[in-house]
């Protein structure tokens, strides 16, 4: 009997690879699927075989989580799978393949005059990576989440299926909510294999504020007394070692923006700051360092960045997100155990990516496990009872 | 069925901790036999009130111990089944756990209990300049407990978004009695989003006992707009304009003649034209400086699409009266039948004329007059029918009115459901959507929270191979609508 996989895309579509890890666990071959029956099929022979699989879009995210409970895994990379892109404006909404890069959509949805709220952190950010990861970016606030973008959802299971949850319409309460429960699941429950979202009206005007500040708190406050008046897309508080800035992003109809700029402290700058952020968010962080994030409410920012300091050293540069309770930070591996336990101590989540190659981590880089571990167990055992989609990567070792 | 444990039940219940009252007389019971859906009834053993989350638990407990199921339930607004009791169970009911237990105005957050009013919270949050975002037209009586259920929208739904993106976290009491956090009340939850599929699961996975919400601020300036059209088809050509102009109105409701008729002729009159086909009633709220913009767009685009009228609420008082009207639209039509069913489908959104009218047709040759009320800007319909369910004819083609208004906006693209949920009313229905293979993820999501099938059994899912059954062709249908 020869190869399952191979027998499922063709030979042409399998990568046999020797001498390369990932996630503590040996790749043996990387198998390019080029519709969603064939990802089904792959998941279907992967389970007979009891093997891990671990699905890859623009790569960005592979090395992101716990390591594999297995000693060896098949990446499934859905490069293959980006044929469908459907663009829809009247309907405002857009169908398309999880191999589809998010810059793509997102050049299809302007071109329409629309654009889409998903982040296009990484330059090959594909639709499925970013749904499965759900990754942080600047942009971040507490109701712009990539799962409030998705409609619809189709995802192949591991006994083989594919399945379909939502639909084609904005609104709509038909069934349980399960695209929620699939995004931001690192591919623990199934590989997303095609979307439909929702489209966004293209702002008129864009533009960013940047006010120079003596401290994080200076920042913090002066943010919270000028968010009253305005309605900012993103805001975010850079602290470095030339001082600290308060970059507010603005959006919307010309007048609108330029009023909130005027009710905001600084001076407008180039969106290309903005940008730059999103790129240096967007970068692994280097070999023996980390990117970490810790979160709660906005109020609790202040006290997060001593509690970072405390633990990483008081020069530590970092991102604090206003509008999501959010700080960024990279630091040394070796502060992780004292992060994630100050995290615990003040009730705040962890999390950290850690850099490419890194060695199997000391703690569990999502933090203390969730209230409710128990019952993300037995979800994961009905959706993959023989464990093999991403075996132990996601929080609490799922 | 009720396990031999029923007997008594009520008395036990009664001796538990935080429980205010229980119910168990039969004129007690006949309020409860069902929900806004009055199509569907059943008796319940007895109705159970407690005002504490521990209280909640215990009442599991005890049904669980008995063998006998129970139904969540809010202030009984739903329109689905969604709590009509299973016949013999305990209804559990949230209405006296109505405490706001805490409003943030630094982190913009409320955590309130489950009986909570939604209309109050907004009422309180507003001396903060905070307004909790999500209105379903029974927003005055609806709870946040049976929001949360049902992942209620409401006429801003368009704007704000349906429930589920305001809820940050929940505390639920699980089908094995104990409780358990989902989401984390500063949004950042990790791990699989509990709090998400839990939020719409129409009261079969748990019950929730506290909701920390996202309150959002009251927008500088809010414009009611209402514009006129000789016909529905250049109503709903102008939604499609507002929309594709990049527009995005905090509301944007379409009512047709009937509706319109029965509002003028009620104490919610609010001056909608009388020869009018189709009302738009646009919302346009945030910086007064953007409102303005939007608002002379919208003035000219239905100009430009022939509208018999277009005016502005001068003040706050013509505002409010214009919304009355839309909001009291469901009641003004107990004037016409004792009965109202309420449906409610969701179609793309430039499908909505001819599906309308192929509603409003395949009604007609069954002898029914139906009202609509849209959420036009989300393609979401409320077709209105009234009728008297004493009469069994009458009731029998109300029921096939209805199974046909699912059947037209499935081929056009649509779903069963917009913001009702699926409760008894569209159970069985899902098969038109979904084959096995989409179902059966719901199943296991059930299984895992509850895994006696004690929670509201026999809601929203269908029985496994009841599809299957009922529809062999439905994976071709799941298929085409991706």
């Amino acid at each position: 009997m020869g190869d399952p996989f191979e027998a499922i895309v063709g030979a042409a579509h399998v990568e046999h690879v020797v001498g390369v890890r990932l996630a503590g666990a040996r790749i043996a071959a990387v198998v390019r699927p080029g519709s969603a029956e064939e990802v089904a099929a792959c998941l279907r022979a992967a389970n007979e075989t009891r093997s891990a699989v671990v699905a890859r879009g623009g790569g960005s995210k592979l090395h992101f989580g716990n390591p594999l409970d297995a000693e060896e895994c098949t990446v499934l990379s859905l490069e293959r799978l980006a044929s469908h892109l459907e663009v829809e404006p009247e309907e405002g909404i857009a169908t398309l393949d999880a191999g589809v890069r998010i810059a793509d959509f997102g050049a299809r949805a302007a071109a329409a005059g629309k654009t889409t709220l998903l982040p296009a952190l990484h330059a090959n950010a594909t639709l499925g990576g970013t749904l499965a990861a759900d990754p942080v970016g600047p942009d971040w606030t507490l109701d712009r989440r990539a799962r409030n973008e998705v409609l619809g959802i189709e995802v192949a299971l591991a006994n083989g299926e594919l399945a379909h949850a939502g639909g084609r319409v904005v609104k709509n309460v038909t069934g349980f909510d399960l695209a929620r429960l699939y995004c931001g699941s690192l591919g623990t429950l199934g590989v997303i294999t095609r979307a439909t979202l929702r489209l966004r009206a293209r702002p008129e005007c864009e533009r960013l504020q940047i006010a120079e500040l003596g401290s994080l708190d200076a920042a913090l406050a002066s943010f919270a007394r000028a968010a009253l008046a305005v309605e900012p897309a993103a805001a975010a508080i850079a602290v470095g070692a030339d001082g600290v800035e308060l970059l507010t992003y603005l959006a919307g109809v010309e007048a609108a923006v330029s009023l909130q700029a005027a009710r905001l402290p600084g001076d407008p700058a180039s969106l290309e700051r903005w940008t730059a952020l999103r790129a240096a968010v967007a970068a692994p962080p280097r070999e023996g360092r980390a990117r970490i994030r810790l979160a709660g409410r906005p109020t609790d920012l202040g006290q997060l960045a001593r509690a970072l300091d405390g633990a990483a050293g008081a020069t530590t540069e970092k991102l604090a997100l206003p509008l999501a309770g959010a700080l960024l930070a990279d630091v040394p591996e070796s502060a992780l155990p004292a992060l994630a336990a100050a995290a615990a101590e003040l009730g705040a989540v962890f999390a950290a990516e850690r850099a490419p190659g890194a060695d199997a981590p000391t703690v569990d880089v999502f933090g203390a496990p969730p209230d409710a571990l128990p019952l993300m167990r037995a979800l994961k055992a009905r959706f993959d009872p023989q464990r093999v989609l991403a075996p132990g990567r996601f929080a609490g070792w799922i | 069925m009720p396990g031999p444990g029923a007997a008594g039940l009520a008395d036990r219940l009664r001796a538990i901790p935080g429980v205010a009252e229980v119910l168990a007389r039969p004129a007690e019971l006949f309020a409860y036999e069902s929900d806004g859906l009055t199509l569907e009834r059943a008796t319940a053993n007895c109705i159970a009130l407690p005002t504490t989350t521990e209280a909640v638990a215990a009442i599991v407990r005890e049904c669980n111990a008995a063998g006998v199921p129970y139904v969540p339930r809010g202030a009984g607004t739903g329109l689905s089944g969604g709590a009509t009791p299973v016949p013999g169970c305990v209804v559990i009911e949230c209405a006296r756990m109505n405490r706001i237990l805490e409003l943030d105005a630094a982190n913009r957050t409320a955590t309130v209990q489950p009986g909570v009013i939604n209309e109050h919270l907004s009422q309180a949050a507003r001396p903060l300049g905070l307004f909790y975002a999500p209105d379903p037209s029974s927003q005055s009586a609806c709870t946040i407990g049976g929001n949360v259920a049902e992942n209620s929208g409401g006429p801003h739904t368009l704007k704000y978004g349906t429930t589920s993106p305001h809820v940050l976290e929940l505390e639920v009491v699980l089908p094995d009695a104990s409780v358990v956090r989902l989401g984390r009340r500063d949004g950042h939850a990790h791990g699989y989003d509990l709090r998400g599929v839990f939020i719409g699961s129409e009261g079969t996975l748990g019950i929730a006992t506290a909701a920390t919400v996202r309150l959002v601020p009251l927008p500088e300036t809010i414009a009611t707009v209402l514009a006129s059209f000789a016909s529905l088809r250049e109503a709903c050509a102008t939604v499609s304009e507002i929309i594709a102009r990049g527009i995005v109105p905090a509301a944007l409701e379409l009512i047709d003649d009937r509706t319109i008729a029965a509002v003028e002729a009620s104490v919610y009159a609010a001056g909608y034209p009388r020869d009018a086909r189709a009302v738009l009633l646009v919302d346009l709220d945030g910086l007064a400086a953007a409102v303005a913009v939007e608002r002379a767009a919208i003035e000219s685009i239905c100009a430009a699409r022939g509208a018999l009228e277009v005016r502005t609420a001068k003040d706050d008082a013509e505002r409010l009266a214009l919304w009355r009207g839309r909001k009291g639209a469901f009641g003004a039509m107990g004037r016409l039948a004792p009965d109202l069913y309420v449906h409610d489908a969701v179609v793309p959104r430039t499908k909505l004329p001819e599906v309308v009218e192929a509603i409003n047709r395949a009604a007609e040759s069954r002898g029914i007059r139906i009202a609509n009320i849209l959420h036009a800007g989300d393609g979401n319909l409320h077709p209105n029918i009234t009728f008297d369910r004493r009469d069994p004819v009458q009731l029998r083609t109300i029921k096939e009115v209805g199974a046909e208004i699912l059947r037209i906006c499935v081929a056009a693209g649509g779903a069963l459901s917009g913001e009702h949920g699926i409760g008894l009313e569209k159970r069985d229905a899902m098969c038109l959507l979904f084959g096995e293979a989409d179902l059966e993820p719901m199943r296991w999501v059930h299984d895992a929270f509850d895994p006696g099938d004690r929670c509201n059994p026999g809601k929203q899912i269908p029985a496994p191979r009841a599809c299957a059954e009922s529809n062999p062709h439905t994976r071709a249908y799941a298929r085409v609508s991706f």
